[in-house]
């Protein structure tokens, strides 16, 4: 942070400069978020026997158990499994996040920052000690707003996170203009590019931090239309090529219960719409809200990878759902699936065995009799690399006022068939949820723990397969009032 | 020239979809022609504005409309009373301050006390907006305070389906949420819900991550979340190519092409670049081209030509 120190101080000075007199309402508020996890996970091992030692002739064989293994002519067998030894993993994060209101009308602080303790090494990301996700200053008044310092932002390019400053115009009401610019963020690890925690994942990760850079523009029509486009590109600090170059186009109409959708994300280094949806829902009909969506999806990755010159082809998607709420019982009713099938991969054998088509299927019933709810949910999932079907039924009874507090059970079933490996794996169990919040105290706690019982079908369990999962998170609330 | 038509038909079916919505819209009062019978004020024909009686809170009486509208002094009508829209927003006049009907429902720049029109959200967000007073911060008080649930225009879904609402109308959630609720699930210390991902999903995400019905990208780093774990709990073996893992299709290696191209995404998940190189590379290794017959290497080489000098000489 201190390479770049001297711009945000610049940036906060001339944002104080330009201040008015008024002094309003003074104030922070936010809150202490603490939650510590404990789950049980069996690591993949990799075996192997000598190729003579295992019957039959070919590249896939079978051992005695029923165990699949790929043969290489006078090497050796080799086979996964997940029997490694229970590791226990104990991530604990502690979050502190806040705004304060500074007296000067419009003019207000924000932050959020994570510490992680424990499980190095095991869980994702908890050798980042320290995380700033966020921490700027905003100047907010009616027709407009200015930030700066490290902020997040929501477009139809997804979700961003940079280290720059942001200005929005809205004084037309109908029309919003934004442009924003800084240092690029890795997305999903609030670090720079060329940072330890990429570098040390990606043996080809890139040596330079980037800069981005952004405008968008966004309407609104009455009550009925609204939209924005957006476009932004990220370069290397030595500008000698990009890391990304995107555009977005989000379109919503909203009449009479009736909403209308459509995105599309472009990227413009590989020609490709990365993202394009169209979604129509109904307002209840015959008390039933409706939902049809088609889609198209190609993942986008960054120019700094190969990835995207492997040619990967998208799907196209239908999806249609369907919620009814009674308005007599406290009864919801979802029910919903999707078929997408995927564009021509124009490689391989063509007797290949890959499919190129998936469908899901979901539905759940909530019902909340009382002070009691059963919550039954289900989801089938069917693709060319994975697949699973199960679900959830929970019981549970909320304790006092409103739905912050309560104690449940939690029954789960799945099964599971995954990245084309043979067998299938049942995953079964069980778990005691609550939270209950004092709101005299500005405080919320919630525990769980839950055993889950995994089988894999026509193998023999050689050992306890069980695993525990277990969370405790507690939240404290501060205000000491404050007003924008 | 195609993806503009994909843009002029998405564009298009917005604007035959809301002019399709639009023309089943609702029947607007003429207020300002009848004027000369709100002698008393609003509560002449709303009378129970104040009073919290729920039968005539809002609406009228039809009654008071065919006393002169009867087909004789004047023109019939067949009004059968007001249905409330489906606006998705709690209110009642009761409960609020007494603070002058146009506060909310004048129309800007209207004359008269009859230049009135329904309330906006808006309207609300002027005392109620997000930051305006603690009490209403999302999470201390629950949504359902002030909407029916699911909320206006949170259709169902929402959870994962917003993101299209959220891009093209960002000053509207931003009424109500502050940034730190979007990051509670794009970037928040646990699974915030198990509305969006189930519980122990850490068992369950191996299909989802196949599938993507969202993309996970936009939350989990692929090379930092997925790898690092899966390197850890053993399903990524840097540098083993050898077979063994995807053993479920028959002669994995001729076909891996086919998933590898549709599922590109899962591939990151484990794999790194340099093992796909070992084969692909044109400096070195087996040279088999990995691009597809739409590969256009002059607009990826004008913008980058990093990821091109990994496997190529000559940049």
């Amino acid at each position: 942070m201190n390479v770049h120190r001297r711009p945000f101080l610049s940036l906060i000075a001339c944002a104080l400069l330009l201040l008015p007199g008024t002094v309003v309402g003074q104030g922070i508020r936010g809150d202490v978020t603490l939650n510590w996890g404990w789950l049980q996970l069996r690591p993949f091992v990799r075996d192997s026997v000598p190729e003579d030692g295992v019957s039959g002739p070919g590249l896939q064989r079978q051992l005695p158990d029923g165990t699949t293994v790929t043969c290489i002519d006078g090497d050796f067998c080799r086979w996964y499994e997940d029997n490694g030894t229970r590791q226990d993993i104990t991530p604990f994060t502690q979050d502190l996040r806040f705004a304060g209101w500074t007296g000067v009308q419009g003019l207000s602080f924000h932050g959020q920052m994570r510490t992680r303790l424990g499980s190095d090494d095991l869980w994702p990301r908890t050798e980042q000690k320290f995380d700033l996700m966020s921490g700027y200053l905003s100047f907010n008044r009616s027709a407009y707003q200015v930030k700066a310092g490290r902020m997040y932002r929501a477009s139809g390019l997804g979700y961003y996170n940079f280290d720059g400053a942001s200005a929005v115009w809205r004084g037309l009401g109908w029309l919003w203009l934004e442009a924003y610019g800084g240092w690029s963020l890795a997305r999903g690890v609030n670090a720079p590019r060329n940072g330890d925690l990429v570098t040390e994942s990606d043996l080809l990760a890139t040596d330079r931090r980037g800069l981005l850079f952004g405008g968008a523009v966004g309407f609104r029509g009455g009550k009925v239309f609204s939209g924005s486009a957006t476009y932004q590109r990220e370069i290397r600090t030595d500008r000698l090529a990009l890391y990304t170059e995107r555009a977005a186009v989000d379109l919503r109409a909203l009449v009479g219960g009736w909403a209308f959708d459509g995105a599309a994300a472009y990227d413009f280094a590989y020609d490709q719409v990365n993202d394009a949806r169209l979604r129509i829902t109904t307002p209840a009909l015959v008390g039933i809200k409706f939902a049809a969506q088609g889609r198209h999806y190609t993942p986008f990755f960054d120019y700094w990878t190969i990835w995207s010159a492997f040619s990967p082809v998208g799907f196209n998607e239908g999806r249609l759902s369907a919620t009814w709420t009674s308005r007599n019982i406290p009864l919801l009713v979802e029910a919903g699936g999707a078929y997408r099938e995927y564009e021509d991969a124009n490689t391989g054998p063509t007797n290949t065995t890959v499919k190129n088509d998936g469908w899901r299927g979901f539905g759940r019933v909530y019902w909340s009799p009382d002070r009691w709810y059963v919550d039954g949910r289900y989801r089938a999932e069917n693709g060319f690399g994975g697949a699973r079907y199960g679900g959830d039924l929970i019981l549970g009874r909320y304790v006092g006022k409103g739905s912050a507090s309560y104690v449940a059970l939690r029954g789960s079933a799945t099964e599971t068939l995954s990245e084309f490996r043979v067998g299938e794996r049942y995953v079964t169990g069980g778990a005691v949820e609550g939270a209950y919040d004092i709101s005299k105290a500005n405080l919320t706690l919630d525990a769980s723990l839950g055993f889950y019982r995994i089988e894999d079908k026509n193998r023999p369990l050689s050992q306890d397969w069980t695993e525990g999962r277990a969370t405790l998170g507690l939240r404290w609330r501060f205000n000491s009032g404050g007003t924008r | 020239m195609r993806r503009l038509a994909y843009l002029g038909a998405l564009v298009f079916t917005i604007g035959a979809g809301a002019l399709f919505a639009a023309s089943r819209g609702a029947f607007e009062f003429p207020h300002e022609k009848h004027a000369a019978l709100a002698s008393d004020g609003c509560e002449t024909c709303h009378a129970g504005i104040y009073s919290g009686d729920a039968a005539q809170n809002v609406s009228v009486n039809p009654a008071l409309c065919t006393g002169c509208h009867n087909g004789q002094a004047f023109v019939a009508v067949d009004w059968q009373g007001y249905t409330p829209r489906e606006s998705g927003l709690k209110f009642e006049h009761a409960t609020h301050p007494k603070i002058g009907c146009k506060t909310c429902h004048g129309v800007p720049d209207g004359e008269g006390d009859m230049a009135v029109q329904a309330a906006s959200g808006e309207t609300c967000l002027v005392c109620h907006g997000n930051g305006a007073t603690d009490h209403f911060e999302v999470g201390v008080n629950p949504c359902e305070t002030c909407h029916y649930d699911p909320a206006p225009g949170h259709t169902p879904g929402w959870k994962t389906q917003h993101s299209t609402a959220a891009a093209a109308q960002l000053p509207n959630c931003t009424s109500c949420h502050k940034e730190t609720y979007c990051v509670d699930c794009h970037d928040g210390p646990v699974n915030p819900d198990f509305e969006y991902h189930p519980a122990n999903f850490v068992m369950r995400h191996g299909a989802e991550s196949w599938a993507s019905p969202m993309e996970c990208s936009e939350c989990h780093s692929r090379e930092v979340f997925c790898r690092d774990c899966h390197s850890n709990q053993g399903v990524a073996q840097d540098g083993r190519t050898s077979g063994g893992y995807h053993d479920g299709v028959a002669n994995w290696l001729q076909q891996h092409g086919v998933a590898a191209r549709q599922g590109m995404d899962s591939c990151v998940g484990c794999h790194q670049q340099t093992e796909c190189m070992a084969c692909h590379s044109a400096k070195s290794g087996w040279r088999i081209n990995p691009h597809g017959p739409d590969f256009d290497p002059s607009r990826a080489e004008d913008r980058s030509t990093q990821a091109c000098a990994y496997c190529h000489t000559g940049f």
